[in-house]
């Protein structure tokens, strides 16, 4: 099944049911499925491409430089989309005019908006800073050890065996158990955020279709740990405790939005971190040249980060509707329009990143200019987290491993992979141990 | 150059902490929230790129930096 989505990438195909690969909420809209997807009550889900065939037409079509001459656009859906970086960056950026919603990828109409990217100012700004408590820069230079030794563990244990899957061996467990010690309770979840990932339901709302009455599984486990939190009955949490004390517009947070905000902050670090622990992973495995300059020269290792978010990034788009009628690129639109906003598109702006933004490079003049963590004031709360893990998962690999070799044979996920959930398996040569 | 906050517009995102952090810090108060804290109001010349990156960052635009008279 193939679908025009504004001439990006988007030979996927669309299903509901537990057991169909979850993609970022906010990435794709109704607007955008293709006739045959089915959406009426159930929450509607992407897949990935994952023949090598189909990863190959990926490449080969859209993303770099797509559209450009025509900036603004309709989907074949009735939205519209967005591929210029000038364009893209403005409109993240005007959060007066444009509203971001979650519900766009479950089919859900009209259900209470309490993810953090769907709150109006003031009242965002007031939860945000919430957030920046609980895992801003000053809080990140703590989480580093913890991801230095989980990295350690797993790599200890996948040295003993002939293939690794670098996927589910390493770079799968990692983000979640650091999104566990963000929120304060790493000994009893690091099973559960990886489950709950797998089988979708990370994505899902209360409202969604089939959902428990205490919601999705995340929800429930935060509503009653939360319990546990205000009784005293569980060890302190730091987040939790922060969320607890917080007044916003003068008054505490109910429950309801609380849990709302916590699973907003898995659903986010678990969900797009795995693609950009993922892309750099399997980049190693394949690029020899790559791997030997990284291991030579440490400093590129965030350089290699930024260029991984530019090229493949872990959220290639993100919706937004219009709050109010108004202008874009020329053309009228209209309050409640939807828009895709192609962040894949924008980091691969011939104005921004010369006449070879498809290429690979690592050196770019400013590896930090791309949209991949979003702009403006929503720009994602977690990059500062999720650049961590990456430098530390991959400074880790090259401390230990002496060589990465693919399987011959594996259909290994396509890249940009979207949050692609692709085993990873790889020939692994230890180095030798010094001292 | 004069470094100032806007404190009402900050939301503590702390990238300024980031790119400048002998400029910026993020002091924690006891009630879990963070603020942030300008060190050096008057940084020497050879800090002026990386404040002025810091203020490029800032995702709410609230660092602006004064010429001196």
């Amino acid at each position: 099944m193939g679908v025009d989505i504004g001439g990006t990438c988007a030979d996927v195909s669309y299903r509901h049911g537990s057991r169909e690969l979850g993609i970022g909420l906010e990435s794709i809209g109704p607007h955008f499925l293709a006739p045959e997807a089915e959406i009426r009550g159930a929450p509607c889900r992407r897949s990935i491409p994952r023949t090598p065939s189909t990863n190959a037409a990926c490449r080969s079509t859209s993303w770099p430089g797509s559209g450009r001459e025509q900036p603004v656009g309709r989907t074949t859906r009735g939205g519209w989309y967005l591929t210029r970086r000038s364009e893209i960056e403005a409109l993240l950026r005007d959060v007066a005019s444009f509203g971001a919603d979650m519900t766009s990828g479950t089919g859900l109409q009209g259900v209470e908006q309490l993810f953090l990217p769907e709150i109006a100012e003031p009242v965002h700004g007031q939860v945000r800073r919430l957030y920046n408590a609980c895992f801003g820069p000053h809080r990140v230079s703590d989480v580093r050890p913890i991801v230095r030794e989980l990295c350690e563990q797993r790599l200890d244990r996948a040295i003993e065996e002939d293939i690794v899957d670098l996927h589910e061996g390493y770079a799968l467990p990692i983000r979640s158990t650091v999104m566990a010690h963000v929120i304060g309770r790493p000994e009893d979840v690091g099973e559960k955020f990886p489950r709950w990932s797998l089988d979708g339901s990370v994505m899902l709302r209360p409202e969604c279709p089939g959902s428990e009455p205490g919601g999705p599984p995340i929800d429930a486990y935060l509503r009653e740990e939360l319990e546990r939190q205000r009784t005293g009955d569980a060890e302190a949490s730091h987040t939790f405790r922060t969320f607890l004390a917080a007044e916003v517009e003068g008054a505490p947070l109910s429950d309801t939005q609380i849990v709302a905000q916590l699973h907003t902050m898995v659903l986010g670090g678990v969900h797009t971190t795995r693609g950009l622990l993922a892309h750099t992973t399997q980049r190693l495995i394949f690029d020899r040249a790559l791997f030997e300059r990284l291991r030579d020269d440490r400093d590129l290792i965030p350089v290699f980060v930024e260029e991984s978010l530019r090229h493949d990034p872990p959220a290639p788009a993100v919706t937004r509707r219009y709050l109010r009628d108004a202008e874009l690129g020329g053309v009228e639109v209209h309050q409640a329009d939807w828009i895709n906003v192609s962040l894949a598109s924008g980091n691969r702006d011939e104005a921004v990143c010369g006449d070879d933004p498809a290429a690979f490079r690592l050196d770019r003049p400013d590896p930090q200019d791309h949209v991949a963590f979003g702009a403006g004031r929503h720009v994602c709360p977690g990059a500062g987290l999720a650049r961590l893990e990456a430098v530390t998962v991959i400074e880790t690999l090259l401390d230990r491993v002496a060589e990465l070799r693919p399987v011959e044979g594996h259909p290994y996920s396509p890249m940009p992979g979207h949050l692609a959930m692709g085993s990873l398996p790889a020939y692994l040569t230890p180095r030798a141990r010094v001292g | 150059m004069r470094v100032v906050v806007d404190m009402d517009r900050c939301e503590a995102n702390g990238l300024c902490t980031v790119a400048a952090p002998d400029v910026f810090e993020m002091v924690e108060q006891p009630s879990g929230l963070v603020q942030v804290h300008v060190i050096v109001a008057e940084p020497s010349s050879d800090r002026h790129t990386a404040v002025q990156e810091a203020a490029r960052f800032c995702p709410v635009q609230a660092i602006s930096l004064e010429d001196e008279a």
